[in-house]
């Protein structure tokens, strides 16, 4: 792994859209290098009802943007008076990075939302500086997540109900992070429909 | 790294363990009686080893940050949430210009009679990274005592089955580490407070004498008088 600080602790995210259903998944390992130290680490948080984010790379920046973007949610609601829109969500966390642009934190992000009334997706992803990307059907980030490309554009297909959207994320996931070895040891996957979020916790290889 | 701090969860309790050397220079043992406990408050105590002056330091910042908040505030922090102010203070200084190279630690019982998980323990490392488990700990001993604890732990740990748990460990220690622990302060921290047990040692090796054999070259087994 060498000094890469982005691989220090390893893990991986991915995300998958579907027809008026988005899923997000990530591995639970959390390690030092070639060591693992807890396999209980999820990446993936909730800031309302319908929006996720799942953050990938340094264990301690994971969980201090993680919190740094919940003050800056909370407030938002409190103020607001109104819950997030996943596009608002998706630019408070790229502002948030790009503060710190020359001295950056060493997370790269995934935010997916849905609306409820109108059933749109909304899947970015965002590196650590906070570049900006497109709404698309398929975005992965961390230490397996080219390997995990391949496999999720084997399995896209566009427009697929909830059941085949999970199957589809988490055999992408399960078999793109046994190919990693910062990756794996369990997974959660959470299927965001409009009326109800579904969290299952996958059982992989556990190596 | 040389220094072994190690953490149990039971049922109810948790165990908090550390080697009580001090080395110098990587060969000297200066001190047999080294302290790297600190309370945090009735419930809830740190370990801490790492870069000597950044665990004194740091340790006591945050201890005494947990108790001015009770002075303030009345109540007692749960060892989750001294955990987690703990994690915070450790990020902010990450980036600043006094960061500590200190391993934690984390470990208590929690008065609050809502929470789920009474016995709470979290390894917080030296960059911020905290991560709540069965069996922590920190340096060279994690290498023994994370895969001592995947074989031995288990739901409902008693006390006596954690001090086992601890015992393989420390013997483990005492047989392959070049940096041997002479000895090893325990403490139990339940719903009762947090108390001192028993120091534990490592078992004695005992190594066969070699034998006879060996002292004999082939140049011996040849009769050269006769």
């Amino acid at each position: 792994m060498g000094d890469d600080i982005l691989s220090y602790n390893g893990g991986v995210a991915l995300a998958m859209k579907g027809k008026e259903c988005i899923a997000i998944a990530c591995d639970k390992r959390y390690g030092v290098q070639n060591r693992t130290i807890a396999t209980n680490f999820t990446k993936i948080f909730q800031y309302s009802d319908h929006c996720f984010v799942a953050f990938c790379g340094l264990a301690t920046d994971v969980q201090t943007v993680s919190e740094r973007l919940k003050f800056r949610t909370n407030l938002y609601e409190l103020r607001e008076q109104r819950k997030l829109k996943p596009n608002v969500l998706y630019n408070m966390l790229t502002n948030l990075l790009y503060e710190r642009r020359f001295g950056p934190y060493f997370v790269f992000a995934l935010v997916v939302g849905l609306d409820p009334k109108t059933g749109e997706t909304f899947v970015y992803d965002s590196d650590n500086i906070g570049a900006i990307s497109d709404n698309v059907n398929l975005v992965t980030v961390g230490t397996a997540s080219e390997y995990i490309f391949g496999l999720g554009e084997l399995f896209f297909k566009p427009n697929m109900n909830a059941d085949e959207l999970f199957e589809a994320t988490s055999q992408a996931l399960l078999n793109g992070v046994d190919r990693d070895s910062a990756s794996g040891w369990g997974a959660v996957v959470y299927v965001i429909e409009k009326d109800k979020i579904t969290v299952r916790e996958l059982k992989g290889r556990q190596d | 790294m040389v220094e072994s701090v190690i953490g149990i969860r039971g049922k109810d309790f948790v165990l908090l363990a550390q080697d009580a050397n001090t080395t110098k220079y990587g060969i000297l043992n200066m001190k047999f009686d080294t302290n790297r406990l600190f309370k945090l408050s009735e419930h809830c105590a740190m370990l801490a080893a790492g870069e000597p002056g950044d665990v004194v330091q740091f340790a006591e910042y945050v201890g005494k940050n947990i108790q001015l908040y009770k002075m303030i505030n009345g109540i007692e922090l749960s060892p989750y949430a001294c955990a987690n102010f703990t994690r915070h203070e450790m990020a902010t200084s990450l980036r600043s210009r006094n960061s500590f190279l200190a391993n934690l630690v984390v470990g208590g019982y929690s008065t609050n009679e809502r929470d789920q998980n009474r016995a709470q323990l979290y390894s917080i490392d030296y960059l911020g990274a905290m991560v709540s488990a069965n069996v922590v700990a920190h340096g060279f001993c994690q290498f023994f005592a994370l895969g001592i604890g995947d074989r031995l732990w288990k739901e409902d740990l008693t006390v006596d089955e954690a001090l086992f748990m601890l015992q393989t460990i420390v013997n483990e220690l005492g047989k392959r580490m070049a940096a041997y622990p002479h000895c090893v302060f325990v403490r139990i921290i339940d719903a009762q407070g947090i108390r001192v047990l028993d120091n534990m040692y490592p078992e004695k090796i005992h190594v066969a004498k070699p034998s006879e054999g060996e002292l004999q070259t082939s140049a011996d087994m040849m009769d050269i008088h006769s």
